[in-house]
C-alpha cells in the first residue's frame, strides 16, 4: 500500500500514526501510571486505617475515629462539583477549537482556545480558594491533632508524643489570637479561647470556703487539660466560630486528619500542576491566534494538547468522587 | 494515510556546518548522545568502584588504622571509618552503580547508539527530546556529587531508602540534607529515562527501514524496546514514591509515618497515620522491573555478539523474543519477593513466590538458547566474545542463587545476608557489566572508527574474570554462614568469626579487581587515538549498523538501507562467505521484502 | 591455542564449585548450628538442600555444556559452522523439564512457609516475650511466672482463650507491674513454644536468630507475632550464673541475635544473645534472679 509520491521501494514500516501522536499516547501511559500510583496510595492508606471503636459504659459501641468525612475537613461538595463541570466544559471547548482549526477557521479556533484557557484558570482559582480555606482552618499536614477523649489507653499512649506536639501548637496559636485579637472574631469566641488557654496550664485555684462558719482561703491544685481534652475544647470553639461565620487560625482535632490532608494536597496538587502545564500551552496558542499566526499547521499540536487535556480532565473525574463524595 | 511521519526521517542535513558545541556538547545526534552517556557512565563507574573499595576495606579491617586512608578521616572519628560513613559508602555505591552507570550505559549509551543504526533510521524520532534526556542527567550528576559535601554526608539509608530511617531527618546523620538530595537526584534520573523510553518506543515502532519487520529486528533492538516499555510503565511509580518521601521530609506529610509518629531520643515526630511498608511496595514495584531493565539490554547485545562470533544463526530467535517478553511481563508481579520478611501478609508471599520461581523459566529458555548457539559453532575468541560468554556463565550463577531467595522459607534465613550481595553482584557486575564490556569492545570500532587493542582487552578480561569471581563467589559462603549485609563491623559476632578470613581475601581481590579496570581505561583511551583503523564491518557481522561507515556520519547511512533478511544468517550453506548481512541484496536466504501495510 | 579459553572458564568455574564443596567441610563456613531441629528449622534446611541439589544440577549441566562447546567448537579458519535456526523438540524439552522442577520447588515450600508465618498456624505458646527494638538495642519484656501461667498455661484446655490472652498481653500492653524489663537477652527453654511480640519504637529493624533460621522485620506501628521452638539447649542457669554448654569441638554454644534490617549507623551493633535453658526450672530460676535484681535496682534508685 505504498503511495504514489513515495519512492516505490520505501514503504514505511511504522504504524499509520504520526510520531507526535504516538509519543503523546506513550506519555499518557506514563501519566496514567503516575496517577494510578497516587490514587492507589490514597486507597491503600484510606482502607488501611481502621475505624476506632470504643464501648461506652452502657454497652453500646461508638466510633470515635474513622477516615474524615468531607464535612469534617471543610470540603464543600458543591464547589468540587462545579469545578468538575468547569473542566468538562473546557474539554468540550478544546475539541471545538480543534474542529474549527481543521475547518480552517483560525478565528473561531482562537476564541475556543481562549475559552478553554479561561475555564482552566477558573478551575485553578476555585482550587486556590479551597486551599486557602484549608490554610485558614489549619487543615495542613503535620498540624492537626488526632487524639480524642475516649480512645483506648494503648492508643493514647501511642499518640502521646504527637498529642504533646499538638497542644504546643494550640498554645502558640491561642497566644497569638489572644494577643492580636484578629478582626472578625467576636468577643465571645475570644473569651472561650482565653479560658481554654488558662485551663491548659496547671494552676492553683484559690477559693473561699467556709470553715467553722468563717470564710477561709483555700487553694486547690487544678491539673492541666489532657491533650484529648484540649482537642475536644478546640473543636467546640471552632464549631461555635463556624456557626458565627468567623475564621479562627486554630488547628482542629480530626482523627486521621493529617493523613487526609497529605493525600488531598498531594493528589489535587499534582493535578493542579498538570492543569497549569496545559494552560501554559493554551496561552501560547492563544497568543499565536491573537497575532494571527494560528493555522492548519497547528492542527496536530492542538489535537495533542487536546488529548492531554482530556486526560487531565479524566484524572479529575476520578479525584472528585474519591475525595469529595466517598 | 498521513505522511507526516516520513518527512523528518528524510531530513538529511550536511554534517559539517555544525559548530563544536552543537556537534559534541548540545548534540542532537543519537550517536553523540550515546557516547556522552558512555563517557559519563565510565566516570561514575570509577566513583562507584572507589566507594565499593572503601566498603571492602572497612569490612576486612574494621576500625583499624589503615595507612593513607585513615589520614583522610577526621580527628573526631579517631582516624577511623565511622559507621555512618560506612552506611553512606554502600548506599551511594549502589546508587551510583545502578542509576548512574548500568542504566545510563545500557539504555542511554547503547540504546541511543544502536537503535537507529540497527533499524536503519537516520536518527531518533525526537532528536531534541533525546538531547534533553541527556541534559536532564546533569542536574542529577551535580546534585549527587554535591550531596557528598552537605552536612551529615550523602544518603546512608541503603539504595532502597526505607522509611523511617530515610524519611525522618533525625534517624541518621545522613538522613537530612543528604537524603533530600538523593531523592531529588533520582527524580531527575527518572525524568531523563522516561523521555528516553518514549523516544525509543516511538523510534522502533515508526522508523524502521524498508523490510525491517519486527521479526527481523536484532535482539538488541527487541531488548531495548521491551526495556523502554518497562521503564515507561515502572518509572512513574518510582517518581511518585520519591515525591511522597520528599514531601514527608519537607512539608510534614505522613505517607510513610505510622500512626502516632515515632520518638527519636527526646524528639518526637509529628502525628502519623501512614504506612512504612507502602514505600517498599512502591519502591519495589519500580525496582524489581528495574533489575530487568538492567539485564535485558545486556542479554540482547550478548545474543548478537554470540551469534556473530559463533558464525552461526542464533538458536531459537522467536523463543528468545518471547522469553524477554515473558521476563518483562512476569517482572511486574514479583516485586513482593523483596518483602517476604517485611511484615507483609504472608499469604501474599506465597503468590509472589510462585511468580518469582516461574520467572526462571524464560531465563532458562534464554540460557539454553545461548548454549544451543555455541553448539556446532566456529567460535572466534575475540575480547567481545569472551566477555559475552562470561556473561552467560555468570548469569547462570547469579540466576540460580535467585532461586534460593525466591523460596520463601529459605529466604527467611537468607534475607539481608551476604547471599543476596553475592546474587546482586553476579547478576549486576558479572552479568550486566560483562555484557557492557562485550558491547564496548564490539561496537567501539563503529563508535570511534578504531579498534580496541585485543591484547590489552584479553588481559583485562582474564584478570577481571578471575578477580571478580574471587571477590564475589565467597560472598555465597559467608551468606550461608549468616553474615548480615550492611554491617560496618562483623567482628563483634562470634558466629561470624570463622568468616572474617574470607572477608580479607575478598577485599584483596576487590582491590586487584579495581586496579584491573585501569587496564580497560588505558585501552579505551589509547585506542581512541592510536587504535587500528576499523573498516565498515570489522567483525563480518550482519546487522544494519555495519553497512554504515565507521564512525557513521550525521544521518548515518549514505543510501536508504533496505533489509532483505533476518540478522542472524551466518554460515548459510548456499553462500560462499560465512555471513550474509541483512542489507546484502543477493537472493540467497532472502525472504520477500515485507511491507508493513 | 583457542582452546585455552575453554580451559580458563573450566578452571574458574571448577574452583568456584570446589569452594562450595569445601565450605561444607570447613567448620564455621556453612549454615550455623541448627537448634530448631524438630520444628520448622529442619524444613528450611531441607528445602535449602533440595534447591541446592536442583541448582547444582543445572549449574553443572549448563556450565559443562558451555565449556565443552567452547573447547570443541573453538574456531578454525576455513571451517563453516553448522547452519540451524533452532530445534522445536529441544526447545520444548528444555522448557518442560525446568518447568516441572520449578513447580516442584514452588509447591514443596508452601507448607513450610505456612508453618513459619501464618498467624492462624501459630502454635499455642508456652513462653511469651515482647521484643521492642530501638536504635540500637533490643528491649525485652518478660511476664512473671505467675502472669504467664495466668495468661497461657491455665488456659491449656481452651486454646482460643489462651491465644487471645497472650495476644492481649503482647499487642495491647496488658502490662503487669511486675514484668521483667531487660535488654538484648532472649531467654526460653528447650522445647518451649516461644512466641515473640515484635515491635519497634523508631525505624525498621529485623529480628534475626541464625540458629533458629528465624528472621522477621519489626515495622513501626505494627506488632508482629513470631514463634519458634528450640529443640536444643545451649546452657543452664546454675548458682546465679549462666553456664554455657559445650559443643563437640569443646567450644561454648554462644547463640546470637542480630539485627538484619538497616537501621542506622549502629545497625551492626544491635547484638543480642539467645539463651535456651535446659529446662523450665532453669529458666524460672533465671527469671526469679533477674526480677530480684531489677527490683533491687529500682529500690536503690529511690
Ligand atoms: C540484573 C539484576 C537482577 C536479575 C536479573 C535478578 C534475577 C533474579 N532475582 Fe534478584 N535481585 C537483584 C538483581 C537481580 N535479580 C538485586 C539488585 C537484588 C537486591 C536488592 C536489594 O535488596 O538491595 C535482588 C534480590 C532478589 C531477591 C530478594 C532477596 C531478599 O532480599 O530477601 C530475590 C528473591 O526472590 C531475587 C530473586 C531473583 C530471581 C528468581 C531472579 C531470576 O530472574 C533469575 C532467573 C535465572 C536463572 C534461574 C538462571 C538460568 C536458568 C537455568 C540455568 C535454568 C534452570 C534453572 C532452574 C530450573 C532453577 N532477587
Ligand atoms: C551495577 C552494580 C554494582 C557493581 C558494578 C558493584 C561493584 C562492586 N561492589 Fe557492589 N553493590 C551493588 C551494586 C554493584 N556493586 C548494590 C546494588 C549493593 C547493595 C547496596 C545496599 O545494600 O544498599 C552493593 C553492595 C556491595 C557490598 C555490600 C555492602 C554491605 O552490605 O555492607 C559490597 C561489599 O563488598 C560491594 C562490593 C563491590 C565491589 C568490590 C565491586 C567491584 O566490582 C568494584 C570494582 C571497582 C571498579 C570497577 C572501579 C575501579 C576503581 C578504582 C581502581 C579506584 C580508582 C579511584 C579513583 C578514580 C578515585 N557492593
Ligand atoms: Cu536494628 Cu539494624
Ligand atoms: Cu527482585
Amino acid at each position: 500500500m505504498t503511495q504514489a509520491h513515495h519512492d516505490e521501494t520505501q514503504p514505511s514500516m511504522g504504524l499509520p500514526l504520526p510520531h507526535g501522536k504516538l509519543a503523546m499516547w506513550l506519555f499518557l501511559v506514563t501519566e496514567i501510571m503516575f496517577f494510578t500510583a497516587l490514587i492507589g496510595v490514597y486507597l491503600l492508606l484510606r482502607n488501611g486505617t481502621p475505624s476506632l471503636r470504643v464501648t461506652k459504659p452502657d454497652g453500646t459501641m461508638e466510633v470515635i475515629a474513622k477516615w474524615p468525612t468531607p464535612h469534617e475537613v471543610h470540603l464543600i461538595e458543591a464547589i468540587g462539583a462545579g469545578n468538575t463541570f468547569v473542566l468538562i466544559c473546557s474539554s468540550l471547548t478544546v475539541v471545538l477549537a480543534h474542529y474549527w482549526l481543521s475547518k480552517g477557521d483560525a478565528k473561531k479556533a482562537t476564541r475556543f482556545i481562549g475559552i478553554t484557557l479561561a475555564l482552566g484558570l477558573l478551575f485553578l482559582v476555585v482550587k486556590a480558594y479551597e486551599y486557602n480555606s484549608k490554610w485558614q482552618h489549619q487543615i495542613l499536614p503535620g498540624r492537626i491533632g488526632e487524639s480524642l477523649p475516649g480512645m483506648p489507653p494503648e492508643r493514647e499512649r501511642q499518640y502521646h508524643g504527637v498529642a504533646e506536639l499538638y497542644t504546643a501548637n494550640v498554645r502558640t496559636d491561642l497566644d497569638e489570637i489572644i494577643k492580636e485579637k484578629p478582626a472578625g472574631v467576636s468577643a465571645d469566641t475570644l473569651a472561650l479561647c482565653e479560658k481554654l488557654r488558662k485551663d491548659m496550664d496547671a494552676s492553683t485555684v484559690e477559693r473561699m470556703v467556709k470553715k467553722d462558719g468563717q470564710d477561709v482561703k483555700s487553694s486547690t491544685y487544678q491539673r492541666p487539660l489532657s491533650p484529648p481534652e484540649v482537642g475536644k475544647r478546640v473543636n467546640e470553639i471552632l464549631e461555635e466560630a463556624e456557626k458565627k461565620g468567623e475564621h479562627l487560625h486554630l488547628a482542629p482535632t480530626i482523627p486521621y486528619g493529617n493523613m487526609w490532608a497529605s493525600c488531598y494536597f498531594a493528589m489535587t496538587g499534582f493535578h493542579a500542576l498538570h492543569v497549569f502545564g496545559g494552560l501554559v500551552v493554551f496561552a501560547i496558542f492563544l497568543i499565536k491566534g491573537l497575532v494571527g499566526k494560528l493555522g492548519r499547521q497547528d492542527e496536530g499540536a492542538i489535537e495533542l494538547i487536546g488529548l492531554y487535556w482530556h486526560f487531565v480532565d479524566i484524572v479529575w473525574i476520578f479525584l472528585f468522587p474519591l475525595l469529595y463524595l466517598v | 494515510m498521513s505522511d507526516s511521519h516520513t518527512q523528518d526521517v528524510g531530513a538529511h542535513h550536511g554534517h559539517t556546518e555544525l559548530g563544536f558545541i552543537r556537534k559534541y556538547i548540545f548534540s542532537e545526534d543519537h550517536k553523540i548522545i550515546g557516547i556522552q552517556f558512555l563517557f559519563s557512565g565510565l566516570i561514575f563507574l570509577f566513583l562507584g568502584g572507589a566507594l565499593a573499595l572503601g566498603v571492602r576495606i572497612q569490612l576486612a579491617w574494621p576500625n583499624k588504622d589503615i595507612p593513607v586512608l585513615s589520614n583522610l578521616f577526621p580527628h573526631s572519628w579517631g582516624h577511623k571509618m565511622a559507621p555512618e560513613f560506612y552506611t553512606m559508602l554502600f548506599s551511594m555505591h549502589a546508587t551510583v552503580m545502578i542509576f548512574f552507570v548500568i542504566i545510563p550505559w545500557l539504555t542511554g549509551a547503547f540504546g541511543n547508539f544502536l537503535i537507529p543504526l540497527m533499524i536503519g533510521a537516520r536518527d531518533m524520532a525526537f532528536p531534541k527530546l533525546n538531547m534533553l534526556s541527556y541534559w536532564f542527567m546533569w542536574p542529577a550528576f551535580i546534585i549527587l556529587l554535591a550531596s557528598f559535601f552537605v552536612d551529615g554526608g550523602a544518603a546512608g539509608a541503603g539504595w532502597t531508602s526505607y522509611p523511617l530511617l530515610a524519611s525522618i531527618n533525625l534517624a541518621a546523620p545522613n538522613s537530612g540534607m543528604g537524603q533530600v538530595l538523593w531523592l531529588t537526584s533520582l527524580l531527575f534520573v527518572g525524568i531523563s529515562s522516561m523521555m528516553g523510553s518514549v523516544n525509543y518506543i516511538t523510534t522502533i515502532i515508526n522508523l524502521r527501514a524498508t523490510g525491517m519487520t519486527l521479526n527481523r529486528m536484532p535482539l538488541s533492538v527487541w531488548a531495548m524496546f521491551i526495556t523502554a516499555i518497562l521503564q515507561a510503565m515502572a518509572l512513574p511509580v518510582l517518581t511518585v514514591a520519591l515525591i511522597l518521601q520528599l514531601l514527608d521530609k519537607t512539608i510534614n506529610t505522613t505517607f510513610f509515618l505510622p500512626p502516632g509518629g515515632a520518638p527519636f531520643g527526646n524528639w518526637h515526630t509529628g502525628p502519623g497515620g501512614g504506612q512504612p511498608l507502602l514505600w517498599q511496595h512502591l519502591f519495589w514495584f519500580y525496582s524489581h522491573p528495574a533489575v530487568y531493565i538492567m539485564i535485558l539490554p545486556a542479554m540482547g547485545m550478548v545474543s548478537d555478539i554470540i551469534a556473530t562470533f559463533c558464525r552461526k544463526p542464533l538458536f531459537g530467535y522467536k523463543p528468545m523474543v518471547y522469553s524477554m517478553v515473558g521476563i518483562a511481563g512476569l517482572g511486574f508481579i514479583v516485586w513482593g519477593h523483596h518483602m517476604f520478611q517485611s511484615g507483609m501478609d504472608p499469604r501474599l508471599g506465597t503468590g509472589f513466590m510462585l511468580a518469582t520461581i516461574m520467572i526462571a523459566l524464560p531465563s532458562a529458555v534464554k540460557t539454553f538458547n545461548w548454549l544451543g548457539t555455541t553448539w556446532g559453532a566456529n567460535i572466534q575468541y575475540t575480547t567481545a566474545m569472551l566477555n559475552a560468554l562470561a556473561f552467560v556463565s555468570m548469569f547462570v550463577i547469579g540466576g540460580l542463587s535467585g532461586i534460593f531467595m525466591a523460596a520463601t522459607p529459605v529466604d527467611v534465613y537468607f534475607h539481608d545476608t551476604y547471599f543476596i550481595v553475592a546474587h546482586i553482584h553476579y547478576v549486576l557486575f558479572m552479568s550486566s557489566i560483562f555484557g557492557i564490556f562485550a558491547a564496548i569492545y564490539f561496537w567501539f570500532p563503529k563508535m570511534f572508527g578504531r579498534l580496541m587493542s585485543e591484547r590489552l582487552g584479553k588481559i583485562h578480561f582474564v584478570l577481571t574474570f578471575v578477580f571478580a569471581n574471587c571477590t564475589f563467589f565467597p560472598m555465597h559462603i559467608i551468606g550461608i554462614g549468616g553474615h548480615p549485609r550492611r554491617y560496618a563491623d562483623p567482628t563483634l559476632y562470634k558466629f561470624l568469626e570463622p568468616l572474617q578470613g574470607l572477608n580479607v581475601f575478598m577485599t584483596v581481590c576487590a582491590i586487584l579487581l579495581g586496579l584491573t579496570q585501569l587496564i580497560f581505561v588505558v585501552n579505551f583511551f589509547l585506542s581512541l587515538v592510536w587504535g587500528k583503523k576499523a573498516d565498515r564491518n570489522p567483525w563480518h557481522s550482519n546487522s544494519l549498523e555495519w553497512s554504515a561507515p565507521s564512525p557513521p556520519p550525521h544521518g548515518n547511512f549514505e543510501t536508504e538501507p533496505v533489509v532483505y533478511r533476518g540478522p542472524y544468517e551466518y554460515g548459510h550453506p548456499d553462500h560462499n562467505e560465512d555471513y550474509l548481512p541483512q542489507f546484502d541484496p543477493s537472493t540467497v536466504g532472502r525472504g520477500t521484502p515485507v511491507h508493513a501495510h | 591455542m583457542q582452546k585455552v579459553w575453554a580451559v580458563l572458564f573450566g578452571v574458574v568455574l571448577a574452583l568456584c564449585f570446589g569452594l562450595f564443596v569445601a565450605a561444607y567441610f570447613i567448620p564455621g563456613w556453612w549454615l550455623p548450628h541448627l537448634a530448631n531441629e524438630g520444628n520448622w528449622g529442619k524444613d528450611v534446611d531441607n528445602l535449602f538442600y533440595f534447591i541446592l541439589w536442583a541448582t547444582t544440577f543445572f549449574f553443572v549441566l549448563t556450565e559443562v555444556i558451555l565449556v565443552y562447546a567452547m573447547f570443541k567448537f573453538a574456531g578454525e579458519p576455513g571451517r563453516k559452522a553448522s547452519y540451524t535456526h533452532g530445534n522445536h523438540k529441544l526447545e520444548i524439552a528444555w522448557t518442560i523439564v525446568p518447568a516441572a522442577i520449578l513447580l516442584v520447588i514452588a509447591f514443596s515450600q508452601v507448607q513450610a512457609w505456612e508453618k513459619i508465618k501464618y498467624q492462624s498456624r501459630a502454635p499455642l505458646p508456652d513462653q511469651i516475650i515482647e521484643v521492642s527494638a530501638r536504635q540500637f538495642e533490643w528491649r525485652m519484656r518478660y511476664p512473671t511466672v505467675k502472669t504467664r501461667d495466668d495468661l497461657v498455661s491455665n488456659w491449656k484446655g481452651d486454646p482460643t482463650k489462651a491465644n487471645k490472652l497472650a495476644d492481649r498481653w503482647g499487642y495491647d500492653y496488658l502490662a503487669d507491674f511486675d514484668d521483667l524489663h531487660i535488654g538484648n537477652e532472649v531467654h526460653t527453654w528447650k522445647g518451649a513454644q516461644t512466641r515473640i511480640y515484635l515491635k519497634t519504637r523508631d525505624v525498621l529493624h529485623s529480628f534475626f536468630l541464625p540458629n533458629m533460621r528465624l528472621k522477621q522485620d519489626a515495622v513501626p506501628g505494627k506488632t508482629i507475632p513470631v514463634w519458634f521452638q528450640p529443640t536444643e539447649a545451649n546452657g543452664e542457669f546454675k548458682d546465679g550464673k549462666w553456664v554455657y554448654d559445650k559443643d563437640e569441638g569443646g567450644k561454648e554454644k554462644v547463640w546470637e541475635l542480630a539485627c538484619a534490617e538497616l537501621c542506622g549507623w549502629g545497625h551492626y551493633k544491635m547484638q543480642g544473645h539467645l539463651y535456651v535453658h535446659k529446662d523450665k526450672a532453669s529458666y524460672e530460676a533465671w527469671l526469679q534472679h533477674a526480677l530480684e535484681k531489677q527490683n533491687v535496682r529500682t529500690r536503690e534508685k529511690k
